[in-house]
C-alpha cells in the first residue's frame, strides 16, 4: 500500500478539490483528510460515518471547589486569563476554552485543589463516501490540529486500506510546514505539491520542496490555475525541476470547478474544462506510484 | 554500544518504522552481546514536537547511534548536538538495516 500526499505551503491553493478528484479516478484508494483544522473533503464527498473514536489532546485544570481556598494565587499566576474567582463561595473556577493546560495553577495552589484530566479534542471517523472509504476527524470548538491528530487519522487510513485490500491512500495534506504537515509527509511514498502561480506560491514551493527533500519524499509539482500568470507558471516549473522534482503538469483557471463544488460534485465528476487538466496530472501521477487508474 | 532502529506497531515483526518521532516503537541493539530490546516510543502521542522529544529519550538512553528512515530537522540537529549519529535506510527490516550498519552502506544524515 502507497500513500500520496497532496501539498501546498499555504491554503486555498486546490488540495482539496485535486483530492476529491483524484478519489473518483483512482478505483481502489482509501482518502485521509489531514487538513483536520478546516476539514472540507466531507463537504464535497458527503460521508456517510460508519465508526468515531474520541480523540484526546492537551490537558485541562478542574478546581475542586470543597478543597480550595479561595486565595487567587492560580488566578494571578494564570497568563491565559483562564481562572477567575468566580465559583461557588468565591473559589476558583477554570474557563475551559482559555486553559491551555500548562499547570502553573496547580504549581502556585496552597491546598492542592486543581487536578488535570486530558481533554477531549474531537473525534477520529471512518465513513463510506461515493468514491471510497474515507478517515478524516472532527474537532471540537477552540482544539487545534496537531501531528499527533494526523498521525491517528493516517493510521485509520491505513488499517481501512488493509482490511479492503486498498492499494492508494490519498492524503489531503495541512497547509503551512508545521507539525501537522511533517505528521503528513513523514514516510509517504510521494507527494505532490499544488501551487498557484503567484509571489506567495514560488517561495511557498522553495519552503516545501526543502521539507519534502529533508524527509527524501519523492516529491511532483503542479501548477493550479496556471493561466492567471504564466510567466510564473514557467519559473515555477523550472524551479521544481532544478530542486529535482517531477514536474506533472498545468490545471487551468476554471469556474466550473467552484460551480461544480457547489453542487457538491468534484471537478472531474462535473465534467467541467479543467477536469482534461486534472486527469492528466493523476495519469502522471499513477504513473509514477504504479497504481491503477480509471477514465471514471 | 547501543544502537536505536525505528520500528512498526509492537516491533515484533521486526518492520522498519520510516518516521522516527512518530515510530511506534524502538529496538535498542547491543552490539556486544547481540541483545535486542524492544521499548515504545514515549513520544509517540506528543501533540507537537514529538522529534526533539523522542530525540531526548534516545540521548537520555545513550545511544551512540539511530537507524530510521527520515528524521527531522530539529530532531537531527539535537541529536547531532549530542553526538548521536543519525543514519537513513530504505531496508524494510529491522535485520536488513542492520546489516547495511554492519556493512557501512547506510548514509549519515547530517544538519543543514
Amino acid at each position: 500500500m502507497k500513500e500520496l500526499v497532496i501539498l501546498s505551503g499555504k491554503g486555498g491553493t486546490g488540495k482539496t478539490s485535486l483530492t476529491a478528484s483524484f478519489a473518483s479516478l483512482a478505483p481502489d484508494a482509501v482518502l485521509a483528510d489531514c487538513d483536520v483544522d478546516a476539514a472540507n473533503l466531507h463537504l464535497l464527498l458527503r460521508p456517510d460515518v460508519q465508526s468515531r473514536e474520541a480523540f484526546h489532546a492537551g490537558r485541562e485544570a478542574h478546581v475542586k471547589s470543597a478543597v480550595c481556598c479561595g486565595c487567587g494565587r492560580c488566578a494571578a499566576a494564570c497568563r491565559f486569563d483562564a481562572m477567575s474567582m468566580t465559583g461557588p463561595n468565591e473559589t476558583a473556577e477554570v474557563d475551559p476554552l482559555g486553559c491551555e493546560g500548562c499547570g502553573v495553577c496547580a504549581f502556585v495552589c496552597p491546598t492542592g485543589a486543581i487536578g488535570f484530566s486530558d481533554r477531549m479534542a474531537g473525534d477520529v471517523m471512518i465513513s463510506d463516501t461515493r468514491r471510497g472509504p474515507m478517515a478524516h476527524a472532527r474537532l471540537v470548538p477552540g482544539s487545534d490540529n496537531s501531528g499527533k491528530l494526523v498521525a491517528h487519522v493516517r493510521q485509520a487510513a491505513r488499517r481501512l486500506a488493509e482490511q479492503r485490500a486498498c492499494t492508494l491512500v490519498l492524503i489531503d495534506g495541512p497547509p503551512g510546514l508545521a507539525c501537522p504537515t511533517m505528521a503528513a509527509l513523514t514516510g509517504c511514498a510521494h507527494a505532490l505539491i499544488v501551487i498557484e502561480p503567484t509571489m506567495s506560491g514560488l517561495h511557498d514551493l522553495d519552503r516545501v520542496l526543502a521539507l519534502t527533500g529533508h524527509f527524501s519524499v519523492p516529491t511532483s509539482v503542479c501548477v493550479n490555475k496556471w493561466d492567471i500568470d504564466a510567466a510564473k507558471s514557467v519559473a515555477i516549473e523550472r524551479n521544481a525541476r532544478a530542486a529535482g522534482a517531477y514536474f506533472a503538469g498545468r490545471i487551468r483557471y476554471d469556474r466550473g470547478v467552484t460551480e461544480a463544488q457547489m453542487r457538491a460534485e468534484t471537478a472531474v465528476e462535473a465534467g467541467v474544462p479543467s477536469a482534461a487538466d486534472i486527469r492528466a496530472v493523476w495519469g502522471r501521477m499513477a504513473e509514477r506510484l504504479a497504481v491503477e487508474s480509471v477514465n471514471g | 554500544m547501543k544502537i536505536v532502529f525505528t520500528l512498526q506497531g509492537d516491533g515484533r515483526d521486526g518492520l522498519v518504522d520510516r518516521r522516527f518521532g512518530r515510530a511506534d516503537t524502538f529496538l535498542i541493539y547491543n552490539s556486544e552481546t547481540d541483545e535486542r530490546q524492544l521499548v515504545a516510543n514515549a513520544a509517540v502521542d506528543a501533540a507537537m514536537g514529538a522529534g526533539l522529544k523522542a530525540a531526548e529519550n534516545i540521548v537520555a538512553l545513550g545511544a551512540v547511534a539511530l537507524v530510521t528512515g527520515e528524521c527531522g530537522v530539529k530532531a537531527l540537529h539535537a541529536l547531532h548536538r549530542a553526538g548521536v549519529k543519525v543514519y537513513s535506510t530504505d531496508s524494510a527490516t529491522f535485520e536488513d538495516a542492520l546489516e547495511e550498519l554492519r556493512q557501512g552502506s547506510l548514509r549519515e544524515a547530517q544538519p543543514a
